[in-house]
């Protein structure tokens, strides 16, 4: 860790001091951690650090709440934020949207935490200030700028020949300075299933470069970063019988350029532009042959204009404002001829906030987007947060609403499956048009679509309330309950039935569903050098239209002993898949003062879930998938997978000079289940090595 | 009220008899049975890759509810069959697939709960569609893409008329060999265990 990082690392290693910090994701303005409205998590640079991980991915899985879900096709995994699917939450980074949603989720291992100074993870709906996608939340990384004149040079060598070799160099004057961070990281992957061709997480390859440059005269600040990230992966497939090799790239990269200028002392505003590109391709080829077997690309691009204005009313009223301008492409063969698309965006976001003391505040939110496709919505939000019995409890809430527009593959995908059937999937947008061009191999129509309205946006109206209680200076509990209501899901239905036998399917807003749960955390420092924090999470997450066929008495499962069917009752249904009932994390951190070591252990257990019907394709074994009675729903008689609990650890030393080394195995247990959760690793092990030469330091 | 006390006891006797593998009582037999591992074109082997059954003979194993028999498949053009199985496709001895007035539809609902036969609605094969139609979540059963499994799907009760004219209800638990609960694509499939009640009276009681 650089020296800036370090320095402050120490400063929180007794939780309250957590709450002195400056978060501003919830509101788009510095907020104190412990005067936050929202329900929020906070991950500091001490745990960053602590984790010993590199990757986004991993420490995002460590906190309270927040599960690692696989993604359907199994291709990688992402995160599960207040029981919502991962592309219901948004993923920022210096609050600029990562994109490259390729197959829905983001790949949060193309996020490497070197540079990043915390991250700041909002729970529930933020739409009211980041529009489309935040239905369940907001993950924003804020990556560091320069502190002082350093050099920093990292070295990670774990199981599975996995090494990662980052380095970062800071230079720093009175006004501003320059921070530049590069990595690269390798690993062979490994394997769960080896009497099977392939490996489960195929050999890949990354680089990853970020660097910013800040400067500040006071009235003026200027912000100028970009990133640039690169993957190669080498895979091996059986595809009928014959070996086959993968070949796969990911290039991504952004730049963000910002200009922040306080115009009076009560007027401040700040101009953001923002441009982002994302390229993947992939090929496989016959290994014998050498010919090319299928090919696949997805380019996207996503450019950003916004000015955000902030104006101090006066003491205790604050007003901020959006503007702002985005214009989407995407370009795949998926989409068929002429596979460029694009959308474009305006919208405008007000928000309101009252604090009528030190400890109190109220928020009035408003955001408007207006897309060419799919048209107007409006996001409201209200939050507050007011100390009760002398302080002793803070209480907070918030309700509001969160949209996630439909995709570019919702509205254009041009789908045929050659290899299951013939079977065709067109997107909305398109869905007309193909329909006339093949009319003469439809046999059949299974809907009428000529009425029927255009896709709308996925909206969800959220409720979030939570107490906390400092019992004293070294213990603080928190309890709180969201209830989410998400209507107009976008689910596929089939519309018309080829004469081959085949459907033709498209998108259309069909689902809706109740998520709701309760969280318990708490924090304490129970001496000097030894901090435990533990969270638990009560999830209930529901198909209303499920809910309504039970009601009716027309769900059925099938009775194991017997095989005969039953009729369902309401207890009979688990809810969703892929949600657990219940959630465990805890930690304990030993950071002795004046010591030279420091220890962790961490644990997160969760319990049964079920596995969906898309989770499929998965390399080797036999896939697992719980539904069992063809009654498109998880019963408790289903198939799940079981509990499970994953533990890791790690021991640091920095009684060196400049040198600080911290080893510790991952997934201790080595609990994998290669079925349902291919992208759990197995136990490993690791070494961070890193030397740090500081001006001032030394 | 009497009447439905009388109903309900004739259901008890009923209930009684179908633990019985079979109930004959003179002229008017009803019967009430489980056939376990029916085999329907079985093959010889199943493709790793497609999931494809190997080795078939493209032939349906013909069945009679009346006697719970399997009928020799020379006897195809006759009227002693009432039922067909080949792979996931189920026929009935009526329009295209044989000489008989069979017909079938299916109903929601639960085996037990499912107490009369409609007099109207059944379907007989014909040219383009079977009376039970071919496909996933289309007929009796649901396939799975991910795990390439055939599950019965929960609550389609099969009511047939039979060749000669009497009602049956039918419903299908098992594609695969053995019966297991939790069906894997390596098990021998196309082996169907069923169960069914067939009236012997003529009547559209189903119980």
């Amino acid at each position: 860790m650089g020296a800036s990082i370090y320095v402050a690392g120490q400063n929180d290693s007794v939780p309250n001091q957590d709450l002195e910090t400056i978060f501003v994701t919830s509101h788009r303005d510095g907020r104190k951690l412990s005067a936050l409205s929202t329900s929020a998590l906070y991950i500091s640079p001490l745990q960053i650090k602590q984790s010993g991980t590199t990757r986004l991915q991993q420490i995002l899985s460590e906190q309270p709440g927040i599960n690692i879900v696989p993604q359907v096709n199994g291709l990688g995994s992402g995160i599960q934020l207040q029981g919502f699917n991962p592309e219901y939450t948004m993923i920022l980074i210096d609050g600029e949207p990562v994109i490259g949603r390729n197959t829905g989720l983001l790949d949060l291992n193309r996020i490497t935490l070197n540079q990043v100074k915390q991250i700041e993870i909002v729970k529930g709906p933020s739409s009211s200030l980041y529009g489309s996608e935040a239905l369940a939340g907001v993950v924003n990384i804020i990556t560091d700028q320069s502190h002082d004149n350093n050099f920093r040079l990292g070295l990670r060598e774990s199981s599975h020949a996995t090494t990662d070799i980052n380095g970062m160099g800071s230079l720093h004057s009175e006004h501003g300075g320059l921070l530049v961070q590069a990595s690269r990281y390798a690993t062979q992957g490994y394997d769960l299933a080896p009497e099977s061709y392939g490996k489960t997480v195929s050999p890949h390859q990354q680089w990853n470069a970020f660097a910013k440059y800040h400067y500040n005269t006071g009235h003026h600040e200027f912000l100028l970063s970009g990133r640039y990230f690169d993957e190669h992966q080498q895979a091996q497939y059986l595809v009928n019988e014959i070996a086959t090799s993968g070949h796969g790239l990911i290039r991504d990269w952004m730049i963000n350029p910002v200009w922040k200028y306080k115009m009076t002392e009560r007027l401040h505003s700040v101009f953001r532009t923002y441009y982002t590109k994302y390229d993947a391709t992939a090929l496989l080829l016959n290994d014998h042959t050498g010919e090319t077997i299928s090919q696949d690309d997805f380019h996207q691009s996503f450019t950003r204009l916004e000015w955000n204005p902030k104006y101090l009313i006066d003491q205790r009223q604050t007003l901020i404002g959006g503007l702002g301008y985005v214009h989407e492409t995407v370009n795949t063969i998926r989409y068929g001829n002429g596979g460029g698309k694009y959308q474009n965006t305006s919208y405008e976001f007000v928000q309101y906030t009252l604090r009528p003391s030190e400890a109190k505040e109220i928020n009035l939110g408003l955001r408007y987007d207006h897309n060419n496709v799919y048209g107007g919505q409006l996001s409201p939000k209200v939050s507050f947060i007011t100390p009760l019995f002398n302080n002793v409890i803070t209480w907070n809430g918030s309700i509001g609403s969160g949209f996630k527009s439909p995709d570019f593959r919702q509205l254009y995908l041009d789908f045929t499956n050659a290899a299951g059937g013939g079977y065709r999937v067109y997107g909305r947008e398109v869905l007309s048009d193909k329909l006339i061009q093949i009319k003469d191999q439809i046999s059949g129509y299974l809907k009428d679509i000529s009425n029927e309205p255009s896709i709308r946006p996925e909206s969800s109206f959220s409720i979030n309330t939570g107490i906390t209680w400092k019992t004293n200076q070294t213990m603080r509990w928190n309890l709180s309950y969201f209830r989410n209501n998400v209507t107009d899901l976008i689910e596929t239905e089939p519309i018309a039935q080829l004469k081959n036998g085949s459907n033709i399917y498209s998108y259309f807003n069909i689902n809706k569903v109740r998520i709701e749960g309760a969280d318990l955390s708490m924090q304490c420092q129970l001496n000097d050098a030894i901090k435990f924090t533990g969270g638990y999470e009560l999830l209930y997450a529901y198909d209303l239209n499920q809910l309504d066929l039970l009601k009716a008495g027309k769900k059925y499962r099938r009775d194991p002993a017997s095989l005969s069917s039953v009729l369902m009752s309401r207890s009979d249904y688990y809810g969703l898949s892929e949600r657990s009932r219940h959630n465990v994390q805890f930690s304990l951190l030993f950071q002795p003062k004046e010591s030279v070591w420091n220890a962790s252990i961490r644990m997160q257990y969760r319990s049964k879930f079920g596995i969906g019907n898309n989770a499929g394709l998965v390399q080797g074994g036999n896939v697992f998938v719980s539904e069992k009675s063809g009654n498109d729903i998880l019963d408790r008689y289903d198939d799940f997978v079981h509990g499970y609990a994953l533990v890791h650890a790690n021991l640091g030393y920095n009684g060196f000079k400049k040198t600080e080394i911290l080893i510790g195995i991952q997934n201790i247990l080595n609990k994998t289940i290669p079925s349902a959760l291919p992208t759990l690793a197995p136990r490993s092990m690791y070494v961070n090595i890193n030397y740090t030469l500081s001006k001032n330091k030394n | 009220m009497k009447q439905f006390v009388i109903i309900l006891l004739s259901a008890l006797v009923l209930f009684n008899s179908c633990k019985k593998d079979d109930t004959t009582s003179g002229a008017t037999a009803s019967v009430s049975k489980t056939i376990t591992d029916l085999a329907a074109d079985p093959g010889t082997g199943v493709d790793p890759a497609t999931g494809q059954t190997l080795g078939t003979i493209n032939k349906f194993t013909l069945f009679n509810f009346k006697s719970g028999s399997i009928i020799s498949n020379s006897d195809s053009a006759s009227t002693k069959w009432d039922i067909g199985f080949r792979g996931t496709t189920i026929i009935f001895n009526s329009g295209v697939s044989g000489p008989g007035t069979a017909g079938a539809q299916i109903q929601d609902g639960t085996f037990d709960g499912i107490t009369t036969a409609p007099s109207t609605g059944y379907i007989s094969d014909n040219a383009t569609s079977y009376a039970i139609p071919v496909g996933s979540g289309k007929g009796w059963y649901t396939y799975n893409g991910a795990t390439m499994v055939i599950s019965p799907t929960a609550g389609k009760i099969l009511i047939i008329k039979t060749a000669d004219n009497h009602y049956v209800k039918m419903e299908i638990l098992s594609y695969y060999k053995g019966a297991p609960a939790s069906p894997v694509n390596s098990i021998p499939a196309r082996y169907y265990t069923f169960r069914y009640f067939y009236q012997g009276d003529g009547g559209t009681a189903l119980k």
